[in-house]
Parts: C-alpha cells; sequence; structure tokens
C-alpha cells in the first residue's frame, strides 16, 4: 500500500501547526526578556528597542525599585541559581546512585513477602500538595526548614522511584548469562556490576539521571513552602516577580531564560551518553 | 588422575528434584557430551560445575580437590552459554580480550594471546570490527576465543550451536573436534540433540528429566542402550517400540511373537521372562522393506515416503500402529502401496515391560 | 496436470542499500508442498513476507489464482501465514485461538462451532479444545497456529521456519506429522528453512536461493542428484559432497584430475563425453555415498580418523595435501587410522563444476 501525496502534506501542515504551538511561548519569552520596561505589555513579537537592562537588573535587585517599591526579591540572582544547581545535582546524583543498585537489586533477586518494588510507587499516587503539611512539619523538627540540605533530602526521595523504574528496565534488558559468564571470567561480583551492568546500563543512568535534574530544577511548590530566605531555589525567585503590586515581564523574562537554558546545556552535553547502540539479541547473517 | 569428578550431585529447589545423583568423571583432553531434551538439567548440571550454582548435595573434585564451594572466578573454567557474552557496542578485539583485563595482564601479553586465539580460530580478520556484523558461525568463534583466550582448564560449552543454520552446525561440530584435538582442552558439552552429542563426545551422558540414565561411549550407547527410554531419546529418526510375548528363552537365543510371527533374535535373557510380555525395539534403519512377501515378514500400507537424499523414510501402518522404516532410495514407493517389513533380528532389543530396562 | 495457485514473477525488493530478494519468479500448483531454501539471509522469508503482503514489492506481481494481489493488503488475499513462533494468543483457549479468525467474519456462532470441529478433529485437537494455548506442548501449539489458519480456508498457507526453534527431538517427528497432514488436506504450502534435509522430507518441490537470487528449482531428487551448481552442490546432503580441485586431462580410455598429486577418476569407461573439457581447471565431486573402498580403486589415501554414522561408518582419507575425501564404509569393516586405502567413485555420480564460475559442466550419469 502505498500513500499517495495528499496524506503527506496534510501530516506536513500538522507538525508546522505543532511545532508553532510548542515554540511560540519559548520565542516570545526570549523577546520579552530583551524588551524595555515600555515594551513590556506591547503585543510586538521583536523588541523595537532591544536592551539588556533586565539581565543587569537580575544582579543589582535594587535597581528594580525604580519599578516597585517592594519586592520580595531581596539578593541578585548568583544565589537561587547556585543553590538549585547544587540542590539538583545532589538530588540527581543520590537518587540515580541509590537507584541504581535498588534497580539491579530488584531485577536480578525476587524480594519475599509483602514488599514489592509497587511500594515504591506510592509516593507518587496522591497529589503532591496533600504531603505539604506533614513535611512542613516534619522539616520545622527536623530543622531542616529553610535549609537546603531538606531540599535535597525531600527531592532525592521523591524522584528515586523513576530511577529505580528507568533503570530497573535497562537492566532486565541484560541477559543474566553475561553476569555469569563474567563470574567464570574471573571478576568478583563486584566488578560484575561495576565492568558489566554499569558500562550497559549507561543510558538508563542518564535518562534516569536527566529527567530527575528536570524535575529538581523546576520544582516549585516544596521549594515555595519549605524555603525563606536562605535556601531559596530558582524556581522559587523566578515567582517573586509577579508581586503583589505588578508583574515585572521583562526581568522575570531574562531569569527564566537563564533558568532555562542551563539544563538545555547539561542536556547537550551528556547526549552522547544516550547512544551506545543498543543492539542486543543474536545476529544471524 | 582423573580430571574432574562428579560426586552423587543433586539439587533442589523447594520441593522440585531438578538433578538426581549424578555421576561421572572425565579425563584430561577429553570431550564429554550431555544430552538431553529441553528441561532435563543440562544447563543446571553445567552451573554446578562452573561454580554459578552450589548443589544440594554432592561435591566436584578437580584433580582430587574439593571444588564445590570455591566461587567461579577462581576455578579458571570457561563457559559458553546459548546467549554468549559478546557486548555489542565493543569490537570482537575488546570482546575477547575483556577476561585478560579483568586479570589485569600488561597490554603486550593481552595483544599475543588475543592475536594468537584469533588466528587459531581463523577470526583475525574481523577483530576491528563490531558484532552486529557478523555472521552466525563468526559469532560463535568470537565467543568461544573469549573463552578460550584464558586457557581455562575446563571449557563448559552449553548449547552453542543451537542457533546456528543446520549446514554451519554441520562444518562446526568437525571445527569444534578438530580444535579440542588440538588444543588439548578438556570440553564438556551439552546439547538437545542427541545425533550432536554422539558425534562431538568421547564419552556421552544421557540426562533424562534430572536423572543420569546413561554414561557410555558413543558407539555403545547405539548398541546398548540401558533403558527404554534412552534407546527412544537417541534414536532419529524415532523409534519403532511394540509389545511382544516372548515364547521361549533358549540359551543363546529367544524367539518372539508377534502378531502371528515369530522370530528369534539372538540373545541371553533370564528364563523368568519366558511367556512374558515385553517391549521390544528396533531402528527404522534395521527393518527391510519388499514389495513381495518374505519368510517372517509383515504386511503393511504405506503411508507417505520421506526423501532424505541418501535414503527415503518410509512410514507404514501395520494394524493402526505407525512403523518407520528406511528403504533406498531407488525403490518407487507411492502412498497405499502394500509393502513387506522384514524386522533384523540382531537389532531388536528387549526391555521389561514395568522397569523399562534393557533386559539383554 | 495440476492448477497453478500462486505466480510469484519478477519480484525485486530492496531494503536500503540491501538487495534482499533479486528478480526472484516461480509458480507454486494446487497441493503441493513447496519450500524456500536456503541460508540466513538469502531472502527467502523476505519472498514469503511479500507473498503474504507483509511487504510491498520494489518490482514484481504475486498472483493468487491467476489475480493479481500485489497491491492487497494481506487480509483481502486469502492467505495464511504462520510464524516462526507461531504466536497462538497464550491465555486463551485452544478453541478460541481456532475460531478467532472466524469471529470477524459475518459467520454465525453455529457455523463457526461447526467448523472449528472440523478442524479440530483433522489436527488431533479434539481433547485440546479448552485447554489455555500457553499451557500446551510445541507440537500443538503448531497445530493450533496451523488449524487457526486452515478454518478460514485459505487458497495458500505459508510457513515461516515454523520448526528452527524446536529442538531435535520433537523436529524429526513434527516433521513426518506436517507432511501427512499437509497430503491429508490437500492444502497448498509454502515452506521456509534453512535446514536442507526438512526440505528434502518435506517437500514436493524446492527453491533454492542465495543472496536473494533463485538458483535452482526442482524435486528433491533433481536437486540432491543433479545439483546445477557448486554451491547447490554442497549445501544439499549431508555430510557434504566431497570437493577436489584441479585441471581435468581426458585421455582414451581414462579421467585424470591434476591436483598437486594426479588422481585417477575413472578407467576402462568412454570418455568421449568428456573431451570437450579437456585441460579445463575444474571442481569434481562426488558424495561419500557413491564412492567406496575397492582393491580395484583407483584414488589411494590414508585414513585419517573414522566416525560413527548412524548404521554406517564415515572414513576421513588424506589423498594428499590438498585433497581429503569422506567415504561411507560398513559398520563392522576393519579400517583403522592410518591404514592405506583405494577408493572407487561410482562414475554416474562424478559431478564436475568449472572453477570459475561455479557451475556444472556436466550432467552426472552422461
Amino acid at each position: 500500500m502505498k500513500l499517495s501525496i495528499l496524506p503527506k502534506i496534510i501530516i506536513a501542515c500538522l507538525i508546522v501547526v505543532f511545532i508553532l504551538w510548542t515554540l511560540t511561548p519559548v520565542l516570545w519569552m526570549i523577546s520579552l526578556s530583551f524588551k524595555p520596561y515600555g515594551e513590556w505589555r506591547t503585543p510586538h513579537l521583536l523588541p523595537q528597542k532591544p536592551t539588556l537592562d533586565n539581565y543587569r537588573m537580575l544582579f543589582t535587585p535594587q535597581a528594580l525599585q525604580i519599578f516597585i517599591a517592594y519586592t520580595a526579591i531581596i539578593e541578585p540572582v548568583t544565589g537561587p541559581l547556585t543553590r538549585s544547581l547544587i540542590v539538583s545535582i545532589i538530588a540527581t546524583l543520590i537518587a540515580v546512585i541509590i537507584g541504581f543498585f535498588t534497580a539491579y537489586g530488584a531485577s536480578r533477586y525476587n524480594t519475599p513477602g509483602p514488599f514489592t518494588l509497587f511500594f515504591t510507587l506510592l509516593t507518587r499516587m496522591l497529589p503532591p500538595a496533600t504531603f505539604l503539611t506533614p513535611i512542613m512539619v516534619y522539616f520545622t523538627t527536623l530543622g531542616l526548614f529553610d535549609n537546603i540540605a531538606g531540599l535535597i533530602l525531600l527531592y532525592s526521595a521523591t524522584t528515586i522511584t523513576y530511577a529505580i523504574w528507568i533503570m530497573k528496565g535497562f537492566i532486565d534488558a541484560i541477559p543474566v548469562e553475561w553476569e555469569e559468564a563474567a563470574l567464570m571470567e574471573g571478576a568478583k561480583p563486584i566488578e560484575v556490576l561495576f565492568k558489566v551492568v554499569l558500562p550497559i546500563a549507561r543510558p538508563g543512568l542518564v535518562v534516569s539521571g536527566l529527567f530527575i535534574f528536570l524535575m529538581a530544577w523546576t520544582e516549585l511548590l516544596f521549594a515555595l513552602v519549605l524555603t525563606n530566605v536562605h535556601a531559596v531555589t530558582l524556581p522559587v525567585q523566578i515567582s517573586k516577580y509577579v508581586t503583589a503590586v505588578g508583574a515585572l515581564w521583562g526581568t522575570q523574562a531574562a531569569i527564566a531564560l537563564l533558568g532555562s537554558i542551563i539544563p538545555v546545556i547539561i542536556g547537550y552535553m551528556i547526549q552522547k551518553h544516550l547512544v551506545t547502540g543498543f543492539t542486543f539479541g543474536l545476529v544471524r547473517a | 588422575m582423573t580430571f574432574l569428578i562428579v560426586e552423587h550431585v543433586s539439587k533442589k529447589y523447594g520441593d522440585k528434584t531438578v538433578l538426581h545423583d549424578i555421576n561421572f568423571e572425565v579425563n584430561r583432553g577429553e570431550i564429554l557430551a550431555v544430552a538431553g531434551p529441553p528441561g532435563a538439567g543440562k544447563t543446571t548440571l553445567l552451573k554446578i560445575i562452573a561454580g554459578l550454582l552450589t548443589p544440594t548435595s554432592g561435591r566436584i573434585l578437580l584433580e582430587g580437590r574439593d571444588i564445590t564451594n570455591t566461587p567461579p572466578y577462581e576455578r579458571n573454567f570457561s563457559m559458553v552459554f546459548e546467549v554468549p557474552p559478546i557486548y555489542p557496542d565493543r569490537t570482537g578485539y575488546e570482546n575477547i580480550e575483556f577476561p585478560l583485563r579483568l586479570k589485569k595482564l600488561p597490554v603486550e601479553e593481552i595483544r599475543k594471546r588475543v592475536y594468537d586465539i584469533a588466528d587459531l580460530l581463523g577470526i583475525r580478520h574481523i577483530l576491528d570490527r563490531k558484532p552486529h556484523t557478523y555472521s552466525g558461525g563468526e559469532y560463535q568463534r568470537v565467543a568461544l576465543a573469549r573463552a578460550l583466550v584464558t586457557s581455562p582448564q575446563i571449557l563448559l560449552l552449553d548449547e552453542p550451536l543451537k542457533a546456528l543454520d543446520a549446514k554451519i552446525r554441520e562444518e562446526m561440530v568437525t571445527w569444534l573436534k578438530d580444535l579440542q584435538r588440538r588444543l588439548r582442552v578438556t570440553v564438556i558439552h551439552a546439547t538437545h540433540d542427541p545425533l550432536e552429542a554422539m558425534s562431538i563426545g568421547d564419552k556421552v551422558v544421557i540426562l533424562l528429566h534430572g536423572v543420569q540414565k546413561q554414561l557410555s561411549k558413543p558407539s555403545e550407547l547405539l548398541n546398548k542402550p540401558l533403558d527404554l527410554e534412552v534407546d527412544e531419546y537417541i534414536s532419529i529418526p524415532a523409534l519403532n517400540v511394540f509389545k511382544v510375548r516372548i515364547e521361549e528363552v533358549l540359551e543363546e537365543s529367544a524367539i518372539l511373537s508377534l502378531d502371528r510371527l515369530k522370530i528369534k533374535i539372538p540373545t541371553r535373557i533370564s528364563k523368568n521372562y519366558e511367556g512374558k510380555e515385553v517391549y521390544a525395539s528396533i531402528r527404522p534403519i534395521d527393518i527391510s522393506i519388499f514389495k513381495s512377501e518374505q519368510p517372517g515378514s509383515f504386511r503393511g500400507k504405506v503411508v507417505m515416503s520421506q526423501y532424505m537424499g541418501r535414503n527415503q523414510l518410509v512410514t507404514i501402518n501395520i494394524n493402526d500402529i505407525s512403523i518407520r522404516a528406511i528403504a533406498d532410495k531407488i525403490f518407487r514407493i507411492e502412498r497405499d502401496d502394500v509393502v513387506y517389513l522384514q524386522l533384523k533380528p540382531e537389532r531388536i532389543r528387549l526391555y521389561d515391560l514395568n522397569t523399562l530396562k534393557n533386559i539383554m | 496436470m495440476s492448477r497453478v495457485v500462486l505466480r510469484v514473477e519478477n519480484i525485486v525488493k530492496t531494503f536500503g542499500k540491501t538487495i534482499a530478494v533479486n528478480d526472484v519468479s516461480f509458480e507454486v500448483y494446487e497441493g503441493e508442498l513447496f519450500t524456500l531454501l536456503g541460508p540466513s539471509g538469502c531472502g527467502k522469508t523476505t519472498t514469503l513476507r511479500v507473498i503474504a503482503g507483509l511487504e510491498y514489492p520494489d518490482r514484481g506481481r504475486v498472483y493468487i489464482d491467476n489475480v493479481d494481489v500485489t497491491d492487497l493488503p494481506p487480509r483481502d488475499r486469502n492467505v495464511c501465514l504462520v510464524f516462526q513462533e507461531y504466536a497462538v494468543f497464550p491465555h486463551m483457549s485452544v478453541y478460541d485461538n481456532i475460531a478467532f479468525g472466524l469471529k470477524s467474519r459475518k459467520i454465525s456462532k453455529l457455523d463457526i462451532d461447526k467448523k472449528v470441529r472440523e478442524v479440530a478433529e483433522l489436527l488431533d485437537l479434539q481433547k485440546l479444545l479448552w485447554q489455555k494455548a500457553g499451557k500446551i506442548g510445541l507440537s500443538e501449539q503448531q497445530r493450533t497456529a496451523i488449524a487457526r489458519c486452515i478454518v478460514v480456508e485459505p487458497k495458500l498457507l505459508l510457513l515461516d521456519e515454523p520448526l528452527t526453534l524446536v529442538d531435535a527431538k520433537i523436529r524429526e517427528r513434527m516433521r513426518r506429522e506436517l507432511r501427512k497432514m499437509q497430503r491429508d488436506l490437500g492444502v497448498t504450502m509454502v515452506f521456509v528453512t534453512h535446514d536442507q534435509l526438512e526440505a528434502l522430507m518435506l517437500s514436493d518441490r524446492i527453491a533454492i536461493m542465495r543472496e536473494g537470487k533463485l538458483i535452482q528449482i526442482g524435486t528433491p531428487q533433481e536437486i540432491y542428484d543433479n545439483p546445477v551448481n557448486l554451491f547447490v552442490a554442497s549445501f544439499i546432503g549431508s555430510p557434504t559432497m566431497n570437493f577436489l580441485e584441479g585441471v581435468l586431462r581426458v585421455f582414451e580410455d581414462k579421467l585424470i584430475l591434476e591436483s598437486d598429486v594426479k588422481i585417477d577418476l575413472m578407467r576402462g569407461v568412454d570418455t568421449r563425453p568428456y573431451n570437450l573439457l579437456d585441460g579445463k581447471k575444474v571442481i569434481i565431486g562426488f558424495r561419500p555415498e557413491d564412492a567406496f573402498i575397492s582393491p580395484e580403486g583407483l584414488i589411494k589415501g590414508v585414513v585419517q580418523h573414522t566416525e560413527i554414522a548412524g548404521d554406517r561408518k564415515i572414513i576421513h582419507v588424506k589423498v594428499s595435501d590438498k585433497c581429503s575425501i569422506r567415504v561411507f564404509v560398513d559398520l563392522y569393516a576393519l579400517i583403522g587410522i592410518g591404514d592405506v586405502t583405494s577408493i572407487q567413485v561410482n562414475p554416474l555420480r562424478l559431478h564436475i563444476f568449472d572453477k570459475e564460475t561455479g557451475l556444472k559442466l556436466l550432467r552426472a550419469g552422461v
């Protein structure tokens, strides 16, 4: 059955529409970040007098006072930016590392009793907001309120589920015989884990790592509630640009753009690790 | 000293006994074939010998030393699984050198050993390529190279030829035997194909549902299967089995009655069997087909004939029993033809009706 | 003369840069079991899939019952394909599996029941009708898959290496059962396999393929006794045919092959038919069963080793550094390693192939 021309044109049109639909908000945000105050509320796509002021003002929050008298923005963007990086990276590392070992165990061994892997999904079954109050209480009692350690702990605990499930899939795809063969070839069990399983499951680590990093990086709800002054992360900082008396669109676009670029850069740098030529199965020429 | 001894090895999983009192010895430089249908326990047995599983009871002895509890990475055996560990993202060379790198040997030593084994196996020219470019035969040879590069004491092969084309399988059996002769490595080769086991093994172990039924040289296996199950298992094309009554037991022979015919076969069996019913078995190759009646022949109707190249396999119906016989290919045999079958008396084997053991 | 049920005309199919099927044409007659045979990757499965309608050929047409079906989807072609892994639905009963194809057509429940029971009876599945298909044996699963196909009464039954994944003992039994069933039902079948013995045992006719091309079509006997080239000669027959390479010298009453040594092939025979081949670079072929030990044997050599092959023995004889042959001998023949022996080849069974092209130069038996 061959496809005639007409369906192909329709499909091409649909794809174009979809691309426009997805990209337009991003394009708007980029242009907004270069627009001066007067143009923040105009409908033009391109700024008529492009300026870098918005970006400068990220570093000097006092300058915002020319727009709005009082804001909650009390520090330059470097603070929240570094804190977000630290929290996201460390939470990702914890989730991925512990997740890897758990996934390996879940894949290779059958656990007796009722504590199946299914339980790890429970944290994701209720709306996160239901956990707000209990977590808030725990954190204040434990002194983790307004503390990046608290955020790290929370993020790694809630995202480890994804790490386990993604990596278990990759590990399941490795034939057990390969590990047994490595044992025969002289590798001790721990060597088997690091020299056989890890290299082959590496795409799984990278995929889950990226996924978890993104979740931690963009997390707003708990960060808003659990931080005050000392542990403010980037999403919280961005939210502050919409104040009670007005929104600072341009600067907000600028900081948002900064926050969006970082994951893109990280993703680009590690993309080659995602492709390892996964071809399992015997080949019969 | 016998190289490897498997002593009273059993393996149970809960209530299920997977291996039941396995006993055999392997001499240095020998090929032992382990044959059995899928599920018989061959892989479990091989893994116990490899050290990947521990037996529920029994011991494995290497040159007199008890190695039952030595972990696999200290045994210096190699195992090639049905799905060999060839990593797809590395070249042939990198795959073969893997076990040597685990041992942290110097690079020059590794290079020499890999090239030596590659030359021996005739795969030097494909070392630079990735596995997905290999043919089935090349793939298996790289897997073998990886197993042999560590100069193992024993090479364990778990159905290594299963995934190969029939023609290539044939070539590989010859090639493997040749290789083994040159390297003088001790091999244990597991397969589901009894014919493969008998062509490749110096000795053959027949494993049926976890029980070691027989351990013999291939020729002995064919001439004297110890019980009916073994006889049925090793016969390809399928064995003919029917009930007969032993009319008379004489000193050097016995007279059987089948249908209305009496056959005298040369054998020594116990007088207790006189008058009793037993199973008789005969292979298709030992039945002759005639177009006209012969003394002592059975009459039957041809169901079909299948060409096999050198001869043909004929399926005949006698009183609703299906009999298979091999005929010369010149014979024109058509469906519904009437033919007369003569059984070679010296090739009939008798088995006890209840125990299924060979009574000859 | 039988009716032509399937005609395949000049099929070409490429995947990227690889030509999987290269100008393949053949006909299949009613009630025939036609086999596509060849090593892995030769294009036989792709050809089968083109016939089924799962692949669209780049060029060429497929005719079923003289109707051009090339542009029709599989379900409109009235053919049925049994896959390598049988593809029975494991959680459904055998009955439901067989009834599956019928349910989508507008047939009454009573009729469906009748048909399913008929086919189940034919394939000896009556006792298993209510078992879950995943729990029955492999042979029964295959019969269920076939039953599922037969019940919709297709013009053609296509089977893609159905016995490849099965172990040796069961495979042997299924070869007999499959052939018997095919003949009893009179179903026209196209069968794909890489196993030459299987092809010989099952088929009415065989088409040998290699690297996408059709090499030879014929009955099993024709292909076995008269391979058209070196490839077919070496592929068909187990153990493989013996090959000796050299220059052929034709004398008045003898035929000699000049290899690294001079090998006497025939004496006292009328060699006129071979005259044109004098001086040609050839490859001589003869099967192990067409040579025998004889005191008058012309080929002399030393026994390298012996092996048991069922009811006979095979001896490997080294004739020279480059020439080694295998010969069948009696199981009880008193011959052992190191013995010097002389071999005689049946002159009617000597094949001569051109060294360059591999093509048969002279039909054996001339």
